[in-house]
């Protein structure tokens, strides 16, 4: 469905260059206030939930000891004031647009989390080559969906990587539950 | 001469050189930087000798901030912060039919600037060390206050959003058993909590797979078409360029320094400062942004220099200065080296460590870009297709190594989200990062503090040096305040009133 739109490359912007890219600018208008908004309130609520935790916590008395909860309760704090000046004053930045890609982000994520289950359940050996199968065809157009690169692929890289973290670092690979 | 000879051993020459080159690599193609790349290699190190992981990492480090230069001067995009600059007269120079000259001119420069911070990391680091042995738990207490709202406010153009993210660092890296008195915080019963978010899964998510996902959701399949053909012998450029800039690179390579100790600027600063000060300084301000050679030694120099200065105060205070430095730091604490002043009293040998592998990873860099600029090129044609499923098996594998536990890989996968969801919002991810790795420092600082004077906190105003540090945080907050009250006026009424 995306394969018109990979025919025009765009340009990649590091992270951090949101002002040399050639995204639409975020200007204090619509999205960008209300995204401030709406973040600003996520962080107030996590603030006031660190709060609340923090002051039910049963702690020890050490002599002169400030406790366990000061520092991260001025944390929580700070927190929940950066997030009210985020409300009360949405900033001219505002959030940064997303591309359009959503269904091959979401495809992309999808393929990860059943990577990460399945390293868990059948192991390296197995999880490795399929995630790697199923993301090269996730990352390919349609004429680049070839079996044969992708197989290749998978396997290399499994070995390779399992040979760098096993044989070279003596890492104990996932070996699953089975 | 000692310390130079029992540091050079065949497998940490062969880290410093395979760190290099796996910097250099990931520098190159943007949207990977330099961060990215030593969260990729900090589970490579587990095996190692801390003097192998040292070398390794340095190495990705000094690599990553150098490699920026390729996809700058031939696609016009800055591989890394540190070389936005360096793409305003690299890029037109190569258009020109000169690509051989602008990346022969980037490559001398990031070594003469890698020699200058050497210089500067050597010289200035036993001094401010030495006045940091001094202070007590009051000074660090406000010093780290200082450097923690250095990052956040400069990190990002709106202070709220870079505040909020350090003080979500240092609630995330208040998780799990407290300092002094263990007892438990935000584990909710999970044990996989206790010892608190392990570094490796926070590292490798905020600052991979976020970007992964950022670059995946903006850029999709595509890959940039670019010429990527080098044409020409050498470095293509003659001992007179040379000659003609030398005072261009040593004010350049200056002024990277200076900004590299400072926390929260580091080489994106320092390479846009230094070009600003050439253009100004330059008898033909005309010829910048047309490929003038002057524009590429200075960004290109400053931001290699700026690489020793931002160890400054990683080494002698425990404060990295962005968030480079701050996984550096992280490897380093791994490993069980804290940096700090007692670094040069205690461990005096990992010092020399540091610096003699700095040295080499400067000449190696120089060496491996001007051998392999035929080859380096090439990288930013590497097609998402195989580079990033690559990428994850390689990281997903390495966040499980740190622990033995799937729960590692898992919340890799977790932070990467959060990651990814925060720099929408707009959200600057090193102040979160140093925030988490700052915030023990801080929470055992400040109750050592207010144990050692019974209960009084006068101390940390009354204190000059700590009342200094405070007011300097202070100060840097008023002016952030003021400075965006001044361009909110600046700004037609009816906007300004929109934003309030």
């Amino acid at each position: 469905m995306d394969d018109e739109r990979d025919a025009c490359p765009s340009r990649p912007v590091p992270d951090g260059h949101a002002a040399q890219s050639d995204r639409p600018p975020t200007g204090p208008r619509g999205p960008a206030r209300s995204g401030d908004r709406v973040t600003g309130s996520v962080l107030i609520l996590l603030a006031v939930a660190a709060l609340v935790h923090l002051f039910s916590l049963d702690v020890s008395e050490l002599n002169d000891d400030p406790g366990p909860h000061i520092v991260p309760g001025l944390a929580a704090a700070g927190l929940g004031m950066s997030g009210l000046a985020m409300v009360v004053r949405p900033g001219p930045s505002g959030v940064s647009r997303a591309g359009t890609q959503r269904h091959l982000t979401a495809g992309f994520l999808a393929v990860v989390v059943g990577y990460v289950g399945l390293l868990g359940v059948v192991g390296y050996y197995i999880a490795t080559p399929a995630f790697i199968i199923t993301a090269f065809w996730l990352f390919s157009t349609r004429t680049e969906r070839v079996v044969l690169p992708a197989v290749i692929t998978a396997a290399l890289v499994t070995v390779a990587v399992g040979l760098i973290f096993n044989a070279g670092l003596g890492v104990v690979l996932p070996e699953g539950v089975f | 001469m000692d310390a130079l000879l029992s540091v050079l051993t065949v497998d940490a020459l062969t880290a410093v050189a395979v760190g290099s080159a796996i910097g250099l690599v990931i520098g190159a193609v943007p949207g990977l930087t330099a961060m990215m790349g030593l969260a990729l290699l900090l589970p490579l190190t587990f095996g190692m000798t801390p003097g192998a992981a040292i070398a390794l990492l340095l190495g990705c480090y000094i690599g990553g901030i150098a490699g920026g230069l390729v996809s700058s001067t031939l696609l016009g995009m800055p591989g890394t912060p540190s070389s936005i600059a360096t793409t305003f007269d690299a890029y037109p120079m190569a258009r020109k039919g000169q690509p051989t000259r602008a990346l022969g001119i980037g490559v001398t420069a990031s070594l003469f600037g890698g020699i200058l911070g050497f210089i500067g990391l050597i010289t200035l680091a036993p001094l401010v060390a030495n006045v940091a042995l001094r202070l007590g738990p009051f000074e660090y207490f406000s010093i780290t206050a200082l450097a923690l709202t250095l990052v956040a406010v400069l990190s990002s153009d709106n202070m709220p959003k870079g505040l909020a993210a350090g003080f979500l660092g240092l609630l995330g890296g208040s998780i799990g058993f407290a300092p002094i008195d263990a007892t438990e915080r935000f584990t909710f019963g999970w044990e996989h909590l206790w010892g608190g978010i392990a570094i490796l899964p926070l590292v490798i998510g905020l600052f991979a797979i976020s970007e992964m996902l950022r670059v995946t959701m903006d850029e999709g399949r595509a890959i940039p078409t670019v010429d990527v053909r080098y044409r020409g012998v050498g470095l293509g450029l003659k001992l007179a360029d040379l000659t003609r800039s030398w005072w261009n690179i040593v004010r350049s390579s200056t002024i990277g320094i200076v900004i590299g100790v400072l926390p929260g600027m580091g080489g994106a600063a320092a390479n846009l400062v230094a070009y600003a000060r050439a253009k100004q300084a330059s008898p033909e301000p005309d010829t910048f942004g047309k490929g003038a050679p002057d524009g590429i030694w200075a960004p290109e120099s400053s931001n290699s220099a700026s690489s020793g200065g931002a160890l400054v105060p990683m080494m002698t205070l425990g404060i990295p200065g962005d968030g480079v430095t701050a996984v550096l730091l992280g490897g380093l604490i791994i490993h069980g080296i804290q940096p700090g002043p007692l670094l040069y009293t205690d461990n005096p040998d990992i010092v020399s460590t540091i610096f003699v592998y700095f040295a080499i990873a400067v000449v190696i860099v120089f060496a491996l870009q001007t051998a392999g600029m035929r080859i380096f090129p090439l990288v930013l044609r590497v097609p998402r297709r195989y580079l990033f499923p690559i990428l994850v098996a390689f990281m997903a594998v390495g966040a499980y190594a740190g622990s033995y536990q799937i729960a590692d890989t898992w919340l890799m996968v977790f932070l990467g989200i959060v990651g990814y969801v925060l720099v929408r919002a707009g959200l600057p991810l090193s102040p979160l990062l140093l925030g988490y790795i700052l915030s023990p420092i801080v929470e055992t600082y400040f109750r050592r503090a207010v144990m050692t004077s019974e209960g009084d906190y006068a101390p940390f105003v009354t204190r000059p040096a700590s009342a200094i540090f405070l007011l300097a945080a202070v100060t840097v907050i008023g002016c952030a305040v003021w400075s965006r009250k001044r361009a909110v006026r600046s700004l037609p009424s009816n906007t300004a009133s929109r934003i309030g």
